[in-house]
């Protein structure tokens, strides 16, 4: 099965990086949406068919906590897993995340292994292809 | 906070975010500018500030020589270096005094535990 998956974050490099460490964890994703903030996420999630979402957490206009309660407040969207890309480390912060509807979080810096991990957890075990983290090393250079 | 534990922690965290999402391993040197860096001229320094307030204040400063950000933007963002624009380097330096600076919080709120 190939998921929708949205990334949502205001820096273009982190976009980046965070696509290929999902392609290269060998999920079968069938299309990738981007947005740069919380509203251009709830205007793709509104017109898109998605499965999961990657939002990391400071950004412009509507940050991801508030991407996530509203996420939370919509009925078609509620129960959509959506996951915090942050580098908000502290233990306090991180709760308050999932009190708040986060599925879970990936601490920045993360390595495409502790985004695999997580992925897995929350999407179910993928089927490895080429681009699997077990089979090669050639979909780690960042 | 004192500054010997800050300034631990944040090196850890340096050395954390640079290898981590960079693969960059990271040698610290106690002269004051062992890579020549404050010789550069200013165009060829790519500079970030982060400020920060809360129970204490302050604010972050990194500085990166020009053609590294460039290298190291080519890797992060997969592309070679000639189809590497001004605002991606800009936005991988912020990205990354972004992650200094939290995984510098994060950690030294672990050590408060």
């Amino acid at each position: 099965m190939a998921f929708n998956v949205l990334i949502v974050d205001d820096s273009l490099p982190m976009r980046s990086v965070i696509k290929r460490t999902i392609q290269a964890s060998g999920f079968d994703v069938g299309h990738f949406f981007e947005a740069s903030n919380g509203v251009e996420a709830m205007k793709v999630l509104r017109e898109e068919w998605l499965d999961l979402v990657l939002t990391d957490y400071n950004m412009p206009d509507m940050d991801g906590l508030e991407l996530i309660r509203e996420m939370k407040q919509d009925e078609l969207l509620q129960n959509m897993p959506a996951v915090m890309i942050t580098t908000e480390g502290s233990k306090e912060r991180v709760e308050k995340f999932i009190e708040e509807g986060a599925t879970d979080y990936i601490k920045k810096p993360f390595t495409p292994e502790d985004v695999r991990q997580k992925l897995n957890r929350i999407m179910g075990e993928p089927e490895y292809g080429e681009g699997s983290l077990d089979d090669s090393d050639e979909g780690l250079d960042f | 906070m004192e500054k010997e534990v800050l300034m631990t922690v944040m090196k850890d965290s340096i050395s954390e975010v640079l290898e981590t999402m960079f693969f960059l391993p990271l040698e610290y040197s106690d002269a004051p500018d062992p890579e020549g860096l404050w010789g550069l001229e200013k165009d060829r320094i790519v500079a970030s500030r982060l400020n920060f307030s809360g129970p204490f204040s302050g604010y972050f400063v990194f500085l990166i020589p020009r053609d590294l950000a460039l290298s190291i933007t080519a890797g992060f963002v997969g592309r070679h270096e000639e189809h590497v624009s001004q605002d991606q380097i800009a936005g991988n330096v912020k990205e990354i005094i972004n992650m200094i600076a939290g995984s510098t919080f994060g950690n030294y709120d672990d050590m408060l535990v």
